[in-house]
């Protein structure tokens, strides 16, 4: 589908990629300025690279050495900005109508009435963009660039500005219309949720370089660098020192420095003792223990006594933070409503916790 | 009334509504031109169109006589050709109130130009549309309200022209002589009924002129 090859310095910051996107909906995600919507731009041909190759569907694009820099508007990439930028002189009729041309009048009214209905925007026809609500703009947006069926649609952050319940209207408006068209996407945030919630594919960008690509499970539960796990707000990392290996058991027990505690990890292939692995276990994965139940044997190796220090509600679940003996908290828990309750735990109470060595994902990071 | 003074009020219309017209046209290429391409000697072309904001009338006038009198840059291959110059003609007025008030124009329409939101211009180019289309679908629209500004500025200084004017048109009754250049006649030689008459009639119609591009102004907006 697309192939990005290239390389662009703009001095104090460059950028470096080396992409080929064969998935439905790619979400490119990283911190601000980490070269997102900079990559964006060299699709579109908004930002010429100093160097490389573009191929969409085997055309080139661009490509330095043979000296292919495909205009603007040949390209036949859709673009949506942050801004839903409608022309303010036009009513949004005529703003979704804008891109289409080489079709008779009445093929053209026929499209842009049938882009209207599938955006939700029937009745606002004749009005004019400071006549709409935002999430409505963004709609009459994403309508102007599908409407000229794009080989490719460039998303850059466009719900961003928008209130949440807007946000996540339009994030189901935007999955309908991948169902319905097809066309693939490319999109920018660094909204976590909208990154698990849209993407087929992800691609993990850091300073102008790509820190890691895959599935949303590889990346929210793989993460390959502590960069990653950091950027996507995986709680519950941690740097231990390797104290024993048990290679049989595909075992190997970690000191924890900083958090004061000895636990069983996974074991890894070539690991020596004294060495030094970042490691995390998902919250979910930490199972507050009942005083009356026995203990499973693959939880005993990592137990732990200590205080709920905090318990937050969030809609469907609670978040429980839990502390052996140093300041700060030690664990991130969340569970289910539902197990909450049967657990009948308050603020300050003492709890044993615990979690299974094989749900610990080992951060391989040279 | 007076013949003459209908026929320099007549003449100065006619010279500043050509010279605007002209003035819009060349105007709007060229602050498009400054305001979204870069080349080489851009600076240089931007002050050469804005000298004569700055520099005395008789100055412009003078570099005018050099390039477009019989003997001048051009002027000469013009009369060898046609055996016409435009000197002391009623388009050289047009030419010297053009020239006058071009900056006028350049300076609001580049900045009318400039303030269109470059996305809206990098979307358009997205949705399939050139630099031509673009420019006349959203750039022109969006900066409307500059150019009439600049229109507006452009014929109220060509109204007034006079310096440049009297160097290349002269002062021919009944062919060059602009209302300015009439006013100026009649009172250096005395005659204050007919230089009062003007007067009062030339900041009649200038007021009137100014009153229609506030009422036009208002409308875009």
């Amino acid at each position: 589908m697309i192939e990005v090859r290239i390389a662009k310095d703009l001095g104090n910051f460059s950028l470096n990629l080396s992409l080929n996107l064969q998935k439905g909906l790619t979400v490119l995600f990283g911190p601000s300025g980490a070269g997102k919507t900079l990559t964006l731009h060299t699709i579109a041909g908004l930002v010429e690279p100093d160097s490389g190759t573009i191929r969409l569907n085997g055309v080139v694009y661009f490509d330095k050495k043979r000296g292919v820099n495909l205009p603007i508007p040949r390209r036949r990439v859709g673009y949506v900005f942050q801004e839903p930028s409608l022309f303010p002189h036009m009513n949004v009729f005529e703003n979704i109508a804008y891109g289409i041309s080489g079709l008779s009048a009445e093929e053209r009214t026929r499209r842009v009435k049938h882009m209207i209905g599938k955006m939700r925007l029937s009745g606002l026809e004749k009005n004019f963009p400071h006549q709409i609500s935002g999430g409505q703009k963004q709609r009459v947006a994403l309508a102007r660039a599908l409407v000229t069926s794009p080989l490719l649609l460039l998303l850059d952050e466009p719900f961003a500005s928008l209130d949440n319940p807007v946000r996540q209207e339009l994030r189901l408006d935007l999955i309908r219309i991948r169902e319905e068209d097809h066309v693939p996407v490319v999109f920018v945030t660094h909204d976590v949720e909208e990154a698990f919630v849209l993407s087929d594919e992800i691609v993990v960008l850091n300073d102008g370089k790509v820190e890691q690509i895959g599935s949303k499970e590889d990346i929210f539960y793989r993460p390959q660098t502590q960069k990653v796990a950091k950027f996507l707000g995986v709680k519950n990392i941690f740097l231990g020192k390797i104290t024993a290996i048990h290679p049989e058991e595909g075992e190997m027990t970690v000191w924890v420095e900083e958090k004061g505690f000895q636990g069983s990890i996974p074991y890894r292939e070539g690991a020596v003792v004294g060495e030094s692995v970042h490691f995390c276990i998902r919250p979910e994965e930490i199972m507050v223990l009942k005083e009356d139940r026995p203990i499973k044997k693959n939880l005993r190796a990592n137990i732990f006594t200590g205080n709920i220090v905090r318990i937050v509600e969030k809609g469907a679940e609670h978040t429980l933070f839990f502390k052996q003996n140093r300041d700060d908290y030690d664990f991130e828990i969340s569970m289910p409503n539902i197990a909450y309750r049967s657990l009948c735990i308050k603020e300050g109470q003492l709890a044993k916790v615990a979690f299974k060595w094989e749900s610990i994902w080992l951060i391989p990071e040279e | 009334m007076d013949e003459s003074v209908l026929f320099s009020l007549r003449l100065s219309l006619q010279v500043a509504i050509a010279a605007t017209v002209l003035v819009v046209l060349v105007g709007t290429g060229m602050s498009f031109i400054l305001a979204r391409k870069s080349f080489r000697g851009k600076e240089i072309l931007d002050i050469l169109l804005t000298l004569p904001l700055v520099l005395p009338p008789t100055v412009t006038g003078y570099y005018l006589i050099l390039f477009m009198g019989r003997n001048g840059l051009l002027g000469k291959y013009l009369y060898h050709w046609t055996g016409w110059s435009i000197m002391f003609t009623w388009y050289a007025a047009v030419l010297a109130s053009f020239i006058v008030a071009l900056p006028l124009m350049i300076k609001t329409t580049r900045a009318a130009i400039e303030s269109v939101d470059q996305n809206l211009i990098k979307v358009s180019y997205t949705l399939g549309h050139g630099e031509f289309k673009t420019f006349f679908k959203v750039i022109l629209p969006l900066s409307r309200k500059g150019i009439i500004a600049g229109a507006v500025l452009s014929f109220a200084r060509a109204m007034g022209e006079f310096g440049a004017t009297l160097m290349v048109a002269g002062n021919i009754p009944g062919k060059t002589a602009t209302m300015p250049i009439a006013i100026y006649t009649s009172a250096s030689s005395g005659e204050w009924s007919k230089a009062n008459l003007m007067v009062v009639f030339f900041t009649l119609v200038s007021g009137f002129f100014l009153y229609i591009a506030n009422k036009l102004s208002k409308k875009v907006i």
